[in-house]
């Protein structure tokens, strides 16, 4: 699971569950896939970026460094090349491959095995 | 047309076996291809930006690559986990990857191609041991996954034997299993050196097996096969009922695509489950990760009015405006379902595929051509007509077996006399 997805998942499908945003990422085991950076992709989905998020998330790999602050507002045409490097590996390049997520609400675990993260649920624990 | 929604719950029909089918039938590869493609073009996303697309139902990817294809990035969501480990490229192997001859192994098919070559050589050694050489194949390799690689590099396949073994993949615990089960005569099944011994003495052609041994080997047959492990940067999967909601952020996708998975929506597996109920919560929570002017395509079998107005009506309740499109709808074979969805203001459905030559350009056969009508004949046989050379020669042959006495038969029989005669 890339850490783009990361920034999109959610928990609210759980029951009584408002925002179940942002879902507590663990990595016990990453990867890192070299692709060539496509800075139009960069600047279409950072508009929908939660970048604290994102930046947390990174962070929680040590990935962070070079990346821009999260106070300032991110603009990509202000980047330099090594920020939008870091950026585009942090978001595509990087998997994580074994590690859990925790819904910030209910505390529920959602293990991520191989790379895919299992948000199976039973039909009573949905809303 | 069997359906397999019928039997049970995708995540246990889609196991190992029905998986690695799916993934490597070509015919299914082929059309899932196709409609993919389609249901891209209805999608109709903005040319030069790459897309942020949603495929629901991804299954083993077949779709996901045509997304891939078109230079978009995917999220796949599917329940079956062993389809989802295809498309991940996990245990997926390759022959000839950037060759003509290029196609895309599961290893449930790497191992039958290597169980049965095993099958051959036991048997020209005229050992019984056949089905014990296959089991021990199987849990072996399952045993050491790196090990399979090693094996399948040194296959070569065309010639159907083993060329090289470096290193030779810890032959000790099989050589143990082997001897257990065996006479002493039994060849090592395993590509070490007593293979090649083995296949000398069968007579088998001379080898140019050379152990550890790599420069002196042609380096394309060692390299035909290769583990995919540079996975695909422009995927990504969730394991995830669809019935049970999508697990995304409000406006996510620039797209969703779906081919042939949203029927399954419309089974209830357990007594918990509601069809109805499932299909309300995926459209509402479809509709909200879905960002505003953007399309969803399903393709779909309908199985019956009831059912494509079911999905309908739910779509429509979440939010979305569109309808269906149904290319080719006067074939049988080549008509397509598709239901276009749209979030934000009442717009013009695309049209649909009609066009007779567009028909030939896709790969499916028509239907007509092939169809017998009988009209009028009883048993479908023809008459002969009295007096014609056919007819005399059946009555001849009806004499002949009553043992009557017959004229020879000759070319000139039932011919017309010319009127000069």
């Amino acid at each position: 699971m890339k850490l783009l997805t990361h920034n999109f998942l959610s928990s609210r499908f759980l029951k009584n569950v408002t925002t179940g945003y942002p879902l507590k990422l663990t990595i016990e085991e990453k990867n890192v896939v070299e692709a060539e950076i496509d800075v139009n992709f960069l600047k279409n989905v950072m508009v929908k970026i939660d970048y604290a998020v994102l930046y947390e998330a990174a962070k929680s790999v040590g990935e962070d460094e070079n990346l821009p602050s999260p106070n300032a507002i991110v603009d990509i045409d202000s980047l330099n090349e090594q920020q939008l490097k870091q950026l585009h590996r942090v978001l595509v390049c990087l998997d994580v491959v074994i590690g859990s997520l925790e819904c910030p609400e209910t505390g529920r675990i959602f293990p991520i095995r191989d790379g895919i993260p299992n948000l199976l649920v039973n039909e009573d624990e949905v809303s | 047309m069997s359906r397999p929604e019928h039997t049970g719950p995708p995540e246990l029909f889609y196991d190992e076996t029905e998986s690695s089918k799916y993934a490597s039938n070509s015919h299914i590869v082929k059309i899932q291809s196709e409609m993919a493609e389609r249901a891209l073009e209805l999608l109709a996303l903005p040319e030069d930006k790459v897309g942020y697309l949603l495929d629901l139902g991804c299954g083993s990817g077949i779709s996901g690559d045509v997304i891939s294809a078109h230079g978009h990035i995917w999220v796949g969501v599917d329940v079956s986990l062993p389809m989802l480990k295809f498309a991940i490229g996990d245990s997926v192997f390759y022959r000839d990857r950037d060759g003509p001859n290029h196609e895309k192994w599961s290893e449930a098919t790497v191992l039958k191609k290597i169980g049965s070559v095993l099958f051959e050589i036991v048997r020209e050694s005229g050992t019984k041991v056949v089905a014990h050489a296959n089991q021990m194949k199987l849990r072996y390799v399952r045993e050491d996954i790196d090990s399979l690689s090693v094996l399948i590099e040194s296959f070569d396949m065309d010639r159907n034997r083993f060329v090289n073994v470096s290193p030779p993949p810890s032959p000790i615990r099989a050589h143990d299993e082997f001897d257990n089960i065996s006479s002493p005569t039994v060849p090592r099944i395993v590509p070490t050196k007593e293979v090649e011994n083995d296949q000398k003495k069968n007579d088998i052609e001379p080898t140019d097996v050379v152990e550890n041994d790599k420069d002196s080997l042609p380096t394309e047959d060692l390299r035909q096969i290769n583990r995919q492990d540079d996975e695909d940067p422009t995927k990504d999967l969730v394991l995830r009922d669809l019935g049970s909601g999508m697990p995304f952020r409000a406006g996510t996708f620039d797209g969703a695509i779906s081919i042939s998975a949203i029927q399954w929506l419309c089974h209830a597996n357990a007594s918990d489950q509601n069809p109805r109920k499932r299909l309300h919560r995926f459209f509402q929570s479809l509709y909200a990760c879905m960002g505003r002017g953007t399309r969803a395509v399903f393709q779909f079998y309908p199985e019956n009015e009831q059912q494509s107005d079911l999905i309908m009506s739910q779509a429509m309740r979440a939010g979305f405006n569109g309808g269906l499109v149904v290319d080719f709808p006067n074939s049988t074979k080549a008509k397509k379902v598709y239901l276009v969805l749209m979030t934000g203001g009442v717009q013009q459905l695309p049209k649909a595929l009609t066009d007779e030559q567009e028909m030939g350009q896709r790969s499916q056969v028509e239907n007509t051509a092939r169809r017998v009508f009988q009209t009028g004949k009883k048993g479908g046989k023809e008459r002969i007509v009295k007096g014609s050379k056919a007819w005399i020669e059946a009555k001849r042959e009806r004499a002949t077996k009553q043992g009557r006495e017959v004229g020879n038969a000759s070319k000139f029989s039932g011919r017309k006399r010319k009127a000069k005669w």
